[in-house]
């Protein structure tokens, strides 16, 4: 199943809030499910099909918090977040995994990820998520001249 | 090695008695009796000096004999009851009756058990001997001689019983004739002139033997099929040398050093059977378990690869599960919202609905793989096969503007083999290479699907890609099971490919298109008689 232009990052515009919120999940139905929750929330959001294109993404810069899967072929979830964690400007994300264990979790709350939600999402347990993580907003180190991904 | 043809009927011809004989086997036991060829001859000049100081360690001699004969008897009844041939049980009757006549041979041989207060007589030592020296080859023709049948399961215990109580049976009966009080052989000299030298009798009684042993072992040597026949050539051999030393060359003299190197043969004729025995029983109990292990790692093998098949199972249809939920979720908020979002609802009902279908999919394509049907086997036309995948399968609008080639060999023969499968194959492989080629621009994408008739019996299938080929760094790993390249791929496919063509009797390979791409191919063998009538695939 070929889409002839399929592009690695799509965005949806549903309130023109400034702030987004960014669905990576290499599963697409997943991600859209997930989008289209996020929206019906209240959100903005956009999506991408893996962790590397939104980094490469231009939208990156305006992301106010990540929604990413654990489980994705190269860049997984967390080491997504390890590499916002190193880059200037950490984005609060919340992983989501539809095979969740205590080890994993345990090590991704301890460095600082937002959220440790299991799939299918609980959309109460999620909004909660994305209110906690929305008001931190982005958080800029004082190295933040380190920052060379850009 | 192949198995002895009426021997051991139904039973795996794993027991020693079932074993033919190998080529070493063959050549141990040939060595074996050309060295003990050789030491009587050394000894000979000699043979007649006498050692009657020696007669003290003739019951230890004894002993020794009828230890190792009733546990070689014992050994054969243990294989008798398993293997249930009449011969093994004629041997096992003929151990029980040799060893069990050493007891009143050595308990009247004179001067040793005097002191006991036993009644020796010079006549009824040799009388056992006798015996026992003929009876013995007597039994070995007999199981050589007699056609093999195997005996009725319910009957063994009762056979060995018979067999033992005859043997018993007729050592009691010899007993009572050579020393009943009646009996005259005592006052004879038929068979001892006195207490050394041998009588009238005893010089029939060796050439008698030589006889009954040449017989028995041109009779084994007719027969010679197993392990266990070459080595009773070995025992009647080195059992025919003991005699000549014995009588000939320590001119039948007792106690002479003729005599002595005799009783050291018996001693050995004695063993072989039962050393041969357990070494074949300690080979074959190092086969089992060898077997036994290969038996478990191949257990372990299937139930890992069962787990992760289940394992990768119960992800494939997670994965829709989860979307619908979250999509229902979805849709219930759109509608709980203020201002309902009828459009949004409507969408995230579809993607139930799709959802719904890829889990219905997942679970018929399992079934696909695993159900009854796979197994019926009936003639088809490969060509026929492809065009209605190609057709199903929606090929030419999935390559956009691509285009799609079939080049179908009209005089390919037909195979036998499943619809089903074979469709899902094509059709995976199908999917494989347009998938291969989803970064190649659309004008570019060139699927090429080719069947050949091959002389010798064979038709092949070959799906060409345009794509970016096969990376050689996992190219030996894209059959197994859960290796895929896909974002989204199960890691399924091409194990399933190759592993239904091989239930074919066919092969699955890979090979690299030219200019660029890859090209799957996998050959059928064609139906030894092609059926005029196609099979219908649907």
């Amino acid at each position: 199943m070929i889409e002839a232009d399929a592009s690695p990052v799509a965005w949806t515009m549903t309130k023109p809030d400034g702030a987004l919120i960014a669905i990576i999940d290499d599963d697409a139905a997943a991600r859209d499910a997930v989008a289209s929750l996020v929206s019906a929330l209240g959100y903005q959001t956009f999506t991408c099909n893996g962790a590397a294109p939104f980094l490469a993404s231009g939208l990156r810069h305006e992301t106010r918090c990540v929604v990413a899967d654990i489980r994705m072929p190269g860049m997984s979830g967390l080491e997504l977040y390890g590499q916002l964690a190193r880059s200037g400007r950490v984005i609060p994300t919340i992983l989501m995994t539809a095979y969740p264990d205590e080890t994993t979790r345990a090590s991704a709350l301890a460095v600082g990820v937002h959220g440790y939600l299991t799939k299918p999402l609980d959309p109460e347990i999620l909004l909660a998520c994305l209110r906690a993580a929305w008001k931190s907003g982005p958080l800029i180190p004082r190295h933040s001249a380190t920052d060379t991904t850009v | 090695m192949t198995p002895s043809s009426d021997q051991s009927v139904g039973e795996p011809a794993l027991l020693l008695s079932s074993f033919a004989h190998r080529q070493n086997q063959f050549w141990l036991a040939g060595s074996i009796l050309a060295v003990s060829v050789l030491m009587p001859v050394l000894i000979a000049p000699h043979a007649g000096r006498s050692l009657t100081d020696w007669v003290v360690v003739l019951p230890a001699y004894a002993a020794a004999v009828l230890v190792i004969e009733l546990v070689t008897s014992t050994f054969l009844f243990a294989l008798f009851y398993v293997q249930r041939s009449r011969a093994i049980l004629i041997l096992a009757a003929g151990y029980l009756f040799s060893g069990a006549l050493v007891a009143p041979w050595v308990v009247t041989f004179p001067g040793i058990f005097s002191s006991l207060g036993i009644e020796e007589s010079i006549q009824s030592a040799a009388a056992f001997a006798a015996l026992k020296r003929l009876g013995f080859p007597l039994f070995i023709l007999a199981y050589a001689v007699l056609p093999d049948v195997q005996l009725a399961r319910r009957l063994v215990a009762s056979w060995i019983v018979v067999a033992v109580v005859s043997v018993l049976a007729v050592i009691a009966i010899a007993c009572w004739l050579v020393l009943g009080d009646w009996s005259s052989l005592r006052l004879s000299n038929a068979f001892m002139r006195d207490a050394l030298t041998p009588g009238l009798l005893w010089r029939l009684i060796p050439a008698l033997a030589i006889a009954l042993y040449l017989a028995g072992i041109v009779a084994l040597a007719a027969r010679r099929r197993t392990i266990l026949d070459l080595w009773l050539v070995v025992v009647l051999g080195t059992l025919l040398i003991e005699i000549i030393q014995i009588s000939y060359l320590g001119a039948g003299v007792r106690m002479s050093l003729g005599w002595w190197a005799g009783r050291l043969y018996g001693l050995v004729s004695a063993s072989i059977v039962l050393v041969v025995m357990l070494a074949e029983t300690i080979a074959v109990y190092a086969r089992l378990a060898r077997a036994t292990i290969a038996e478990r790692r191949a257990r372990q093998n299937r139930l890992t690869a069962m787990e992760a098949l289940s394992a990768t199972i119960a992800h494939e249809v997670n994965q829709p599960l989860g979307s619908m939920v979250t999509n229902a979720n979805a849709g219930l908020r759109w509608l709980a919202n203020p201002q309902p979002e009828l459009d949004e609802a409507k969408a995230a009902m579809h993607r139930i609905v799709e959802e719904g279908h890829r889990a219905n999919k997942v679970v018929s394509g399992i079934r696909t793989m695993f159900m009854k049907g796979t197994r019926e086997r009936t003639p088809l036309d490969l060509n026929l096969l492809i065009e209605q995948v190609v057709k199903q399968s929606a090929v030419a609008a999935r390559l956009g503007h691509g285009a799609v080639t079939l080049d179908l060999d009209c005089q390919a023969p037909f195979v036998i083999g499943n619809a089903i499968q074979l469709q899902q194959v094509v059709a995976n492989l199908i999917d494989n290479a347009i998938e291969a080629m989803r970064a190649v621009p659309a004008r570019q994408r060139r699927l090429r699907i080719a069947t050949t008739g091959r002389e010798h019996g064979e038709v092949v299938v070959s799906i060409e890609d345009e794509g970016p080929g096969l990376d050689p760094a996992t190219l030996d790993r894209i059959f197994e099971p859960f290796f895929t390249t896909k974002p989204d791929g199960m890691g399924m496919g091409l194990m399933f490919c190759r592993s239904a063509i091989e239930a074919h009797g066919g092969r699955l390979w890979t090979s690299t298109n030219e200019p660029k791409g890859a090209v799957f191919s996998f050959s059928l063998p064609t139906s030894p008689q092609p059926d005029p009538a196609p099979e219908e695939n649907e």
